[in-house]
């Protein structure tokens, strides 16, 4: 789970430098409380709404990306720069304060026939 | 279902559904993807533990260590609720690698074989095999030539009967199509064989 070790998202800075700046994007933490899948999808709630405006740094980035579109993980990260596993951690924050709604993958899909048949459909129809 | 962080929205929420591109390097992983793709394929960054079996590019020979990957991947929606995310396996083909987290809760996969280079999908496919994930095979045509028939590749990789062999090419929509559908195809056999019949 633990994403931290990666670059970061300015090209410009040393390795080392984008690494300390992740953690401290994340308070230092490598997983969130919320287990965020790459996929997991990500909507402002009301309260978010709301709050936006007193949210700061990357809190607000997250937040306003997710007011008018549902994103997952890894489309907030490529549109941020900002490394997935950090995303995690501070999405996951903003889920747990009521900011963020979270949209996870369904639970046994590879067992969900009428799932699979939906997708079938819908992939036939693209 | 997590209906307690789904509530709030009207209508159906979104259901997220991954689908991981693996192959080799230069198979055509993001061009496949961009091919069905709502969205310009995004590219992200991954940390990724590899185990390293061999020396690297640089001639070391290296233990465990972890490494940032670009992972490309693109957006499809299926229907009203239905979003696939169709991720591009970052190429580490000589290396043993952790694709965990990206394989984690995935329903399929897609392995791009070049049939020129058809040793470079050994890894995907060991890796699929090895974590019983439903995958298809897809030859992928370069400039519209394949330079072998599907039963050759099956052969050269012994694939197993359940597996579906099929030839594609990467650049058209029609063909990426038709690739995911006998994955999803393989997929649905397979839960319709789990499913347990019960007093539905």
């Amino acid at each position: 789970m633990a994403e931290l070790n990666g670059h970061g998202a300015n090209g410009a800075q040393p390795p080392e430098a984008a690494l300390v700046r992740s953690y401290i994007m994340s308070s230092g933490r490598a997983t969130g409380t919320v287990p965020l899948d790459i996929e997991s999808m990500l909507q402002l709630t009301w309260k978010g709404a709301r709050d936006l405006p007193r949210l700061q740094f990357e809190r607000a980035s997250i937040a306003s990306l997710c007011k008018d579109e549902i994103l997952s993980v890894a489309e907030l990260s490529a549109r941020l720069h900002i490394p997935i596993g950090v995303i995690r951690v501070i999405a996951s924050d903003l889920i747990v304060d009521g900011f963020l709604e979270a949209y996870l993958p369904s639970f046994g899909m590879a067992d969900d026939v009428d799932l699979i048949s939906r997708l079938i459909e819908g992939v036939r129809a693209l | 279902m997590h209906s307690e962080l789904q509530a709030r929205t009207p209508g159906r929420s979104p259901v997220p559904v991954k689908i991981v591109v693996a192959g080799g390097f230069g198979v055509g992983k993001t061009t496949f993807v961009g091919s069905i793709s709502d969205i310009a394929p995004l590219t992200t960054e991954a940390a990724m533990t590899m185990a390293s079996d061999g020396i690297d590019d640089r001639g070391h020979v290296s233990a465990k260590t972890t490494t940032t990957v670009a992972m490309d991947f693109g957006r499809v929606a299926v229907d009203s609720s239905i979003v696939l995310y169709l991720f591009g396996t970052p190429g580490q083909e000589r290396f043993g690698f952790m694709w965990n987290d990206l394989v984690k809760g995935a329903l399929g996969a897609v392995v791009l074989v070049d049939s020129r280079r058809i040793e470079d999908s050994f890894p995907a496919l060991d890796y699929f095999e090895q974590r019983n994930l439903a995958f298809v095979v897809a030859i992928n045509s370069f400039e519209g030539q394949l330079f072998h028939t599907t039963t050759e590749v099956r052969e050269a990789l012994s694939i197993a009967p359940h597996v579906p062999v099929v030839c594609t090419d990467a650049r058209d929509r029609r063909a990426v199509k038709g690739t995911l559908l006998s994955l999803l195809e393989v997929t649905l056999e397979q839960a319709k064989a789990r499913v347990v019949p019960s007093s539905r």
